[in-house]
C-alpha cells in the first residue's frame, strides 16, 4: 500500500515539475518578448516608423447592449469624439427591459425608419430601426428580439455598411486614437481578418473625450489587482501568440473584424458564453480549412477602457462565464488540436488554453489534495513546500510586475510613486490569493451552467465619466 | 533532476528580472536626463546659427561638419527634430534659411544610414519630407536612396520614401517608384498608394501621362490602384478608361476602376455599356451589376430609368440597394415610383421607402440645422 502511494506520489511530483516548468517557462517567455516588443514599438513610434496617414479604412462600431440606459448615451457621446475620419456606429439593444431604447432617441434625436436589414448571418428580427445624420457620424439603433451578446452582435454585422466592423462593449470608452490604431495592421497586411485591442481598466482613470487626464491606479484593491492581471494577459502573452499567428482570443470589450470572413465563417455563435473567443478560434479553423491565407494580430497601441468589477461577487460571475466560454469554445473546436492541418495554433495555441486556462483549476485542486494525502503518510517535507510556493508566488509577482512596468514605460503615462508602491505590494497579493479564489471560481463554474446559456452576464454599472 | 536545482533556477530568474526592472527604471530616468543635456547642447548650438542667420551671417562649415558628426546618432536626430520645431515659431525665415544651407548634411546622412539601420534610413526619409528637404536638391542622390528604400519589408521605410519622392514633384521619380512598389513583390495597400499619388506636388497631368503610358506594364493590382488615383484627380480620359471598360481580357477590379470612373465623369458614350454591365447579375459576376448600378444616377433617361426599376426586383442585395439609391438620387418620388409600391416584390418595395424616408429625414435634418445656425 504505502509502496503504491508513494509511486503515486512520485508520479505527481513528475507531473507538477513538467506542468510548473512548463507554465513558468511561457509566463517568462511571453513577458520577455512582450516587454522587448513594447520597447520596440515605443522606439518606431518616436522614429516616426509609423503610417502617418489621416484617410483610414472604414469601419462600423458596432454597440451590443441589454439594459444599459445608464451608459449607454455616455459611450456614444465618448464614441463621436474619435479622431477618426470615416466610420459609423450601430447601437443594438437586445430587447432591454429598461430604457436602453428611449434614453438613445431622446439623446441624440433619431428618426424611426423603416430599413430593411440584409440578414447575412443568423439573429432575431428587428422590432425597430432609428437613425439619425445630426451627428458627426451615421449612427443606427437597432431594437430588436432579445437573444443574447452574439445574437446582438450578428444583428450589428448585418446592418454594418462597411467592410470592417469593430465590436465593443456598452460600458467601455475606446481612446481617441483607438481606431486609427487598430486599423493600422490591416492597412500593413491585406491577410488580416481581425485585430485585437488592447483593454484596460477605467476604475479611478480621469478619461475627457477619449484621453487620460490622469492616470491612478484603482481605489478598490480588486480592481487594483485586475489591472496588475490585465497587464500580464495583454501585455505579456498575447503579444507572444501574435507572433505567431496563435491569438485564440480578442476581448469582447474591442476588436476589429473583416466583415466578409466573419460571415463566410458564420458570424457569432448564439450557444457559447464566449462569443468572442470562439469567433476567432472559428476564425482560425476557417481559414485554414479553407486554405485561406489570413492573420489574426493584437495591437497594443488600439486601447479601451473597461470597467473592471469592484465587488468579488462580480468578479466571480464574470470569470465563472469567463471559464464557460473557454470550456465550450475548446469543446467545439476540439479538432483543432487533433488535426495536423491548424499547425501551431492546434499544438500551442489550443494545448496552453486546455492544459493551463481550463484544466489548470482541476490540476492546482488535484495538487492540493495530493499535499493533503502526502501529509496524513507523512511524505511532505513541510518548509520545502512552503519555499516552493514562496519561489511560485515571487516569480509569478515579478513577472507582473515586469509587465506593469513595461506598459507604464512604453505608454506616456506617469504613475505616482505611491501607486508604484501598491502595485508592487499587490502583485505578490494578486497571485497568491486572487488567483486561488479564482481558480476555485473556475473549478465550480460548471455548476448550473446550462441555466446560463443566453445569459448577458451582468456586473454592477456605474455611469461612464468620459468628459 | 533535483528539485532544488530547479528551485534556484527559479530563484536566479527572479533576480535577475528584479534587477532588469531596476536598470530600466533606472536607464529611462537617466536617458531623461541625458536628452536633456543633449538636446541643450545640440539645441543651443542650433540656436546660435539662427540667431546668425538672423543677423545676416550663414551657416558656418564647422556647424556643418559638427552636424554631420552628430546627427548620426538616433538621440540627435530626435533632438533636431524638436528643435527645428521650436525655432520655426520663434524664428520662421531664418530656420528656413537654416534647413536650407543645411542640406548638404542630409545629403551626406542618406548617404551614410543606406544599408545600415533601417529604422535611422525611414526616419530620416519622414525628416527630409517634413522639413522639404528634397527640394531642389541633386535629385539623383536622393532619389536613388529612396528607391533602395522602397525594397523594404518595412512598411514605414517605403511609405516615408514615398512621401520624400511625392514632395519632389518629379513624375520620373514617381512612376520609377511605383514599378519598382510593383515588383518588389512586398505588400503596400492601394489605399496608401492612391492617396500618397494625390500629394504629388508635381503636375498630375504628366504623372498621369506618364503612367497611362506605361499601364500595361503595370500588375493588375497597381493598374485597379493607378486608375482610381486617376478618377479622384481628373475627368480627362474616358476614352482611355472606356477603352479598359471595354476590354474583356482586364482583371475584374480594373473593369470595376473604370465603371466607377464613369460615376463621377458624366460620359454618354459609356451609357450603353454600363447598362449592358447591369444586366450580369450571375452569381460570379454581381459586382458588376452592382457597381454599374450605383453610376447610372449621373445619366438620367427613359432606359435608365427602366434599368434601375428592373435592378430593384435583382435577386441580389447590393443591386437592388444601390439601384435604390440611384433612383433616389435622381430625384423620383413616391408618386413616380408608385408601380413599384404597388407591385408583389416586397422587398423592392421596402428597399426603396427606406431610401426615399432616408432622403426626407437626411434634409428635413440639414433644415433643422441651418434653422439652428
Amino acid at each position: 500500500m504505502m509502496d503504491g502511494i508513494k509511486f503515486f506520489l512520485k508520479c505527481v511530483e513528475c507531473f507538477f515539475v513538467i506542468y510548473l516548468i512548463g507554465y513558468s517557462s511561457f509566463l517568462f517567455l511571453s513577458v520577455c518578448v512582450g516587454s522587448s516588443s513594447l520597447y520596440n514599438a515605443k522606439r518606431k513610434e518616436k522614429m516616426k516608423n509609423v503610417l502617418l496617414h489621416d484617410y483610414y479604412v472604414p469601419v462600423t462600431i458596432v454597440v451590443p447592449a441589454y439594459n444599459e440606459e445608464i451608459t449607454v448615451v455616455d459611450t456614444v457621446k465618448s464614441l463621436l469624439c474619435l479622431e477618426y475620419k470615416l466610420f459609423e456606429i450601430i447601437v443594438v439593444d437586445d430587447g432591454s427591459k429598461d430604457h436602453t431604447s428611449d434614453e438613445m432617441i431622446k439623446a441624440f434625436d433619431m428618426h424611426l425608419i423603416k430599413r430593411p436589414i440584409h440578414k447575412s448571418v443568423d439573429c432575431q428580427p428587428e422590432e425597430f430601426v432609428y437613425e439619425t445624420t445630426l451627428q458627426k457620424v451615421p449612427l443606427t439603433l437597432i431594437r430588436k428580439k432579445n437573444g443574447g451578446k452574439a445574437d446582438a452582435l450578428n444583428m450589428g454585422i448585418n446592418a454594418a455598411r462597411y467592410p470592417y466592423f469593430i465590436c465593443m462593449d456598452a460600458d467601455s470608452v475606446l481612446q481617441y486614437d483607438s481606431l486609427e490604431k487598430i486599423v493600422r495592421p490591416v492597412l500593413e497586411d491585406d491577410t488580416v481578418v481581425a485585430v485585437g485591442g488592447a483593454v484596460r481598466p477605467s476604475n479611478n482613470v480621469e478619461l475627457a473625450y477619449g484621453r487620460v487626464r490622469k492616470y491612478n491606479l484603482p481605489k478598490n484593491i480588486i480592481a487594483c489587482m485586475q489591472v496588475l492581471e490585465y497587464d500580464r494577459s495583454f501585455l505579456a502573452s498575447r503579444i507572444l501568440f501574435d507572433k505567431f499567428n496563435g491569438t485564440l482570443i480578442i476581448s469582447g470589450a474591442f476588436g476589429l473584424f473583416k466583415k466578409e470572413t466573419v460571415i463566410a465563417a458564420g458570424g457569432y455563435d448564439h450557444g457559447t458564453m464566449g462569443e468572442d473567443m470562439e469567433l476567432v478560434v472559428k476564425l482560425h479553423q476557417f481559414c485554414r480549412s479553407n486554405a485561406i491565407p489570413y492573420s489574426i494580430r493584437y495591437a497594443t497601441d488600439a486601447i479601451c477602457w473597461t470597467q473592471a468589477p469592484e465587488k468579488l461577487g462580480d468578479l466571480m460571475k464574470q470569470r465563472k462565464r469567463w471559464h464557460l466560454g473557454l470550456f465550450q469554445t475548446l469543446w467545439k473546436h476540439k479538432t483543432l488540436m487533433t488535426d495536423p492541418k491548424y499547425g501551431v495554433v492546434g499544438f500551442v495555441s489550443y494545448v496552453y488554453f486546455l492544459v493551463y486556462e481550463l484544466l489548470s483549476p482541476f490540476i492546482e485542486v488535484f495538487g492540493v489534495l495530493t499535499m493533503i494525502l502526502a501529509f496524513f503518510v507523512d511524505l511532505i517535507n513541510i518548509p520545502f513546500m512552503l519555499l516552493f510556493f514562496g519561489i511560485y508566488a515571487v516569480f509569478g509577482a515579478v513577472l507582473s510586475i515586469t509587465a506593469f512596468l513595461a506598459r507604464i514605460h512604453t505608454i506616456d503615462l506617469k504613475v505616482s510613486f505611491k501607486d508604484t508602491m501598491k502595485a508592487l505590494s499587490l502583485c505578490l497579493f494578486e497571485i497568491s490569493v486572487l488567483r486561488f479564489i479564482l481558480a476555485f471560481v473556475r473549478l465550480t463554474a460548471f455548476i448550473g451552467y446550462r441555466k446560463k446559456k443566453l445569459n448577458w452576464g451582468r456586473i454592477e454599472r456605474k455611469k461612464i465619466n468620459w468628459n | 533532476m533535483n528539485v532544488e536545482v530547479l528551485i534556484y533556477s527559479y530563484m536566479a530568474i527572479c533576480a535577475s528580472m528584479i534587477v532588469f526592472n531596476c536598470v530600466c527604471v533606472f536607464v529611462f530616468k537617466r536617458r531623461e536626463k541625458k536628452l536633456d543635456h543633449r538636446n541643450s547642447a545640440l539645441a543651443i548650438q542650433m540656436q546660435k546659427e539662427v540667431e546668425e542667420i538672423h543677423s545676416g551671417r550663414s551657416v558656418s562649415e564647422k556647424h556643418r561638419r559638427y552636424l554631420q558628426k552628430k546627427l548620426r546618432y538616433t538621440g540627435n536626430l530626435l533632438t533636431f527634430d524638436e528643435t527645428i520645431g521650436v525655432l520655426q515659431t520663434e524664428y520662421p525665415e531664418e530656420t528656413e534659411q537654416y534647413l536650407l544651407q543645411n542640406r548638404s548634411v542630409f545629403i551626406y546622412l542618406t548617404l551614410e544610414f543606406e544599408g545600415k539601420s533601417r529604422m535611422k534610413e525611414a526616419y530620416l526619409a519622414y525628416l527630409l519630407e517634413k522639413y522639404k528637404l528634397s527640394a531642389n536638391m541633386p535629385i539623383d542622390m536622393i532619389s536613388n536612396a529612396m528607391l533602395s528604400l522602397l525594397k523594404e519589408k518595412s512598411l514605414y521605410c517605403r511609405e516615408n520614401a514615398l512621401h520624400v519622392l511625392y514632395s519632389t514633384g518629379n513624375a520620373e521619380n514617381v512612376v520609377k517608384a511605383i514599378k519598382v512598389l510593383d515588383r518588389n513583390g512586398e505588400f503596400h495597400h492601394g489605399k496608401l498608394l492612391c492617396d500618397g499619388l494625390l500629394t504629388f506636388t508635381g503636375d498630375h497631368g504628366q504623372l498621369i501621362g506618364m503612367i497611362w503610358s506605361q499601364m500595361e506594364e503595370f500588375s493588375k493590382d497597381m493598374k485597379a490602384t493607378l486608375l482610381n488615383y486617376i478618377r479622384f484627380k481628373s475627368g480627362g480620359y474616358e476614352t482611355e478608361m472606356m477603352s479598359l471598360m471595354k476590354d474583356e481580357k482586364q482583371d475584374d477590379e480594373v473593369r470595376f476602376a473604370c465603371i466607377r470612373y464613369f460615376g463621377k465623369y458624366h460620359y454618354p458614350p459609356a451609357l450603353p455599356f454600363l447598362l449592358k454591365f447591369c444586366g450580369m447579375e450571375d452569381e460570379n459576376r454581381w459586382e458588376y451589376a452592382a457597381i454599374a448600378v450605383e453610376t447610372l444616377y449621373l445619366y438620367p433617361g427613359d432606359e435608365t430609368t427602366e434599368m434601375l426599376k428592373k435592378s430593384l426586383y435583382s435577386s441580389n442585395w447590393y443591386v437592388r440597394y444601390n439601384a435604390a439609391q440611384s433612383l433616389v438620387r435622381m430625384g423620383f418620388t413616391y408618386s413616380d415610383l408608385a408601380d413599384i409600391f404597388t407591385g408583389n416584390d416586397r422587398y423592392a418595395s421596402e428597399i426603396l421607402e427606406y431610401m426615399l424616408e432616408h432622403k426626407d429625414i437626411y434634409e428635413e435634418e440639414r433644415k433643422k440645422e441651418s434653422d439652428a445656425i
